[in-house]
């Protein structure tokens, strides 16, 4: 029964996706009232019966209904509630139940708020048929292709269950935020398509669709963080990346993303790179879909599992459809793309968003083709050859320094000329010697790359502070303010500027991090016998103990670790190493000591037959913990940077915009 | 046309090749990195048996072979910390020595991505190992990014 309501939903969800999509351009073209309203209710309904579905597949799931073969395949008793909730997006179907979902969410967002001013008016009868579009294809998809509520002949008496390596709180968040940020990449594409189709290319859109960006960059951001901090709590194998196939999939339009938000501040400022956000946005929706194909097809040899399903083919299309479409559709409307203006000086903000654009576009460019390189080899060559980690490495640091340094100059330039760039550059510069410095004599770090790394971040760093502080002590002076008053009030009153440089700070610490932990990780493997030690970098670690228990589905093998410094115990860890009965396979349970300088990380490898020795992985990652806390400040600038301005403020957005037309 | 105007138009054009220039001077930096990382780093994927057909010529060479795990040649000393075991394709099978500790989920049947080189007596020295979900994992595939990296 509630499979055919799930099934019957999906159906008529994908009828009112067709509507949308067709009485959309209509409502545009003819300018009826009458007919939007139809497209904005076709919207909602299309998310209330994606709702419904989704609703369906939760309650079979958690009722683990056997006789539902996505149920079968994904649950099974010995689960906890809260992981059979997750298996929603363990499997294919569900997860594209979920991205249906959330594109009908932001579709019915759309249609709900309605908005007065004028460029919406024009635009959202596209945008809603685009987002139509994509919530018929996911529909269809699952209707015909892709069934998550197929049944099987009989009802299975137990599920085969979830993989237990995915028994982990990153199993619950993980998946959700990165598909939001695949799905929220639609709005800014349908607003795109909409904006050539209505013929309104002026910075107005640009200014609408500049949130709905941020909102998707920021979650695909956030998801890749939370997958690789899920990597290095689970795995054991120390590490959090490691350029695989899907990590890049879903990097490379974070990275084009990345671009975008720059170039479109651009166009709002300035009236340039009107062809190359259209490029951009349509690039990006591309890669999110891309993501999903490179993961479908079986195309890329990657470590992750994939079925040779044909739901990839069907996403190829689709990406032939975005990319043709929009190229068609700018060509007809290649009049209207011209930019008025040009740039000026090259030593200018502008010219410094144009290198920081190259640089992350190269980037995402590198990516791909190391991704791909191995299919486009076999298939020019005969011969397939993959590129190591060496490649991604290799190509990915130069560019990223250059970026660090970027981040530190734009600041200082103003737009159209470089402004007063001597005044700016000498605390910066003094960031930059105490920041060697202290790292030179107080951590002992001196390799040369690590001292450019470390030098550039402080140097980013120094501008920033630089700004933060010059932009308080103005705001003191004219308001009065308390010290502590004016600072929280510069960021709340200017959200969209500060809330960019919190964003930029946390790349930076996140920078920290990955300089730190991939220049002086130690690693070391050691057999240990009971109250054995052994020493790793400034520790020691000792044996102490082993304990085995038998646990509901897995038999639990917990080690006990002494952690000393010199004769100073400083803390016990516990990891385990888990033998899972049903699947007969082994996880372990990794154990850290994190503090802000480095994290001490024991993961078991082995344990001896007879239990008399265990083999431990040690490592220390140092600066570590900086790459998740530049998580949490990620969030919170990207929140900060989001969030609507008060009432009062519109006004005075409008006049910083104005000049741009007198420039223009 | 009009001289102001004239000189306008030379003034923009000069500066728009301070841009060109920044541009051409990245794209050619990009490139150079593209193609030194793509010498540093390529390795040819193999088959089994190509490998062993090329013999003593593709001892020394790097390459990355997959291949299925055979359960009963897993051997691991704790003391060396050296992990033996061999892979099948089809007919033919390799041995594989590899420094380390097994990875989870390593146990017959499963897909191994080794990359290193064909040592002189037939044994391939690994310097990576990776796995695949075993087959049975297969039909429940998982979602991009739903599965935990380096393993699934």
């Amino acid at each position: 029964m509630m499979t055919d309501v799930g099934h019957t939903a999906l159906l008529l969800a994908l009828v009112f996706s067709v509507y949308t999509a067709l009485v959309g351009p209509l409502a545009g073209s003819r300018r009826r009232d009458d007919l939007l309203a139809s497209a904005r209710h076709s919207a909602v309904a299309t998310f209330a019966l994606a709702s419904l579905a989704t609703a369906m597949l939760i309650v079979l799931l958690l009722s683990r209904d056997y006789q539902v073969r996505y149920v079968y395949q994904h649950v099974n008793a010995s689960l906890q509630p809260i992981y059979a909730l997750a298996a929603l997006w363990a499997g294919q179907e569900g997860s594209l139940l979920l991205w249906l979902w959330l594109v009908a969410l932001l579709g019915g967002v759309m249609a709900w708020r309605a908005q007065r001013a004028a460029w919406s008016r024009d635009l959202e009868p596209y945008a809603l048929a685009v987002m139509g579009l994509m919530t018929g294809f996911l529909a269809l998809l699952l209707a015909f292709v892709s069934r998550p509520f197929d049944l099987l002949p009989a009802r299975a008496l137990d599920g085969v269950g979830l993989n237990p390596l995915l028994e982990n709180p990153g199993m619950i968040y993980h998946p959700p935020v990165l598909f939001l940020g695949y799905a929220a990449y639609t709005v800014p594409f349908a607003y795109a398509i909409a904006a050539l189709m209505a013929k309104r290319l002026d910075a107005d859109w640009v200014r609408g669709v500049r949130r709905w960006a941020l909102l998707a960059w920021g979650a695909l951001g956030l998801g890749i963080l939370l997958g690789a901090q899920w990597a290095y709590v689970e795995l054991g194998w120390g590490g959090y990346w490691a350029w695989d196939p899907v990590e890049n999939a879903s990097l490379i339009p974070w990275l084009t993303g990345t671009a975008l938000l720059h170039s479109l501040m651009i166009q709002e400022r300035r009236g340039l790179f009107k062809v190359w956000n259209q490029s951009l946005i349509a690039g990006t929706f591309a890669f999110c879909l891309f993501a999903t194909f490179i993961t479908r097809s079986g195309m890329v040899q990657s470590v992750h599992a994939f079925g040779g399903s044909p739901i990839g083919y069907y996403f190829l299309a689709l990406i032939a459809l975005v990319l043709l479409g929009t190229l068609g559709l700018a060509v007809a409307r290649r009049s209207l793309l011209q930019s008025h203006v040009e740039m000026e000086d090259a030593l200018s903000r502008e010219g410094a968003f144009l290198l920081t654009n190259l640089l992350f576009t190269g980037l995402a460019v590198a990516v791909l083709l190391g991704t791909v390189f191995p299919a486009l080899t076999g298939l020019l060559m005969g011969a397939p050859l993959a590129l190591g980690q060496a490649f991604f490495d290799r190509v990915s640091e130069p560019l990223a320094l250059a970026l660090i340094f970027l981040l530190g100059v734009c600041p200082l330039l103003g737009w159209r000329h470089a402004g007063n760039l001597r005044s700016g550059l000498i605390a910066p510069a003094g960031a930059v010697v105490i920041g060697v410095g202290a790292l030179v004599l107080g951590l002992n770090m001196h390799q040369p790359l690590a001292l450019v790394a470390f030098g550039l971040i402080a140097w980013a760093g120094g501008t920033i502070a630089q700004e933060f502080v010059r932009g308080a002590a103005a705001r003191r002076q004219v308001t009065g303010e308390a010290f502590w008053k004016a600072p929280l009030n510069l960021v709340i009153r200017n959200r969209r500027r500060y809330g960019g440089y919190l964003v930029h700070l946390a790349i930076l610490l996140i920078a920290l991090g990955v300089t730190g932990a991939g220049l002086y990780k130690v690693e070391r493997q050691v057999t240990l016998r009971r109250g054995e030690g052994a020493n790793v970098g400034p520790y020691q670690v000792r044996f102490e103990g082993l304990v085995s228990e038998i646990a509901q589905d897995k038999e639990r093998h917990i080690a006990t670790v002494g952690v000393y410094v010199g004769n100073t115990r400083i803390g016990t860890l516990r990891p385990e190493y888990n033998y899972y009965v049903n699947v007969r396979q082994f996880a372990s349970e990794v154990a850290i000591r994190s503090t802000l300088r480095e994290d001490l990380y024991v993961a078991v490898a082995a344990i001896a037959q007879d239990g008399s020795s265990v083999t431990f992985r040690v490592l220390i990652n140092p600066l570590m913990a900086w790459l998740w806390i530049g998580g949490a400040v990620l969030l919170a600038g990207t929140v900060v940077a989001i969030w609507p301005a008060a009432p009062g403020r519109l006004g005075a957005e409008a006049a910083v915009a104005a000049p741009r037309r007198t420039a223009a | 046309m009009m001289p102001l105007s004239d000189a306008a138009l030379r003034g923009r054009r000069r500066v728009s090749y301070r841009v060109i220039v920044v541009a051409v001077v990245a794209l050619v930096a990009f490139v150079y990195l593209i193609i030194s990382g793509i010498r540093a780093a390529a390795v040819y994927s193999v088959t089994i048996a190509e490998l062993q057909t090329m013999g003593p010529a593709a001892a020394g060479k790097g390459a990355r072979v997959t291949g299925l795990l055979e359960g009963e040649s897993i051997s691991w000393d704790a003391g060396t910390g050296r992990l033996s075991f061999r892979i099948r394709e089809g007919e033919r099978s390799l041995p594989v020595i590899y420094q380390g500790t097994q990875p989870e989920m390593f146990r017959d049947g499963a897909e191994v991505i080794v990359e290193g080189r064909l040592g002189a007596d037939g044994t391939f020295q690994a310097t990576t190992l990776e796995l695949k979900c075993p087959s049975k994992y297969e039909s429940g595939a998982p979602a991009q990014g739903a599965l935990p990296r380096k393993l699934c």
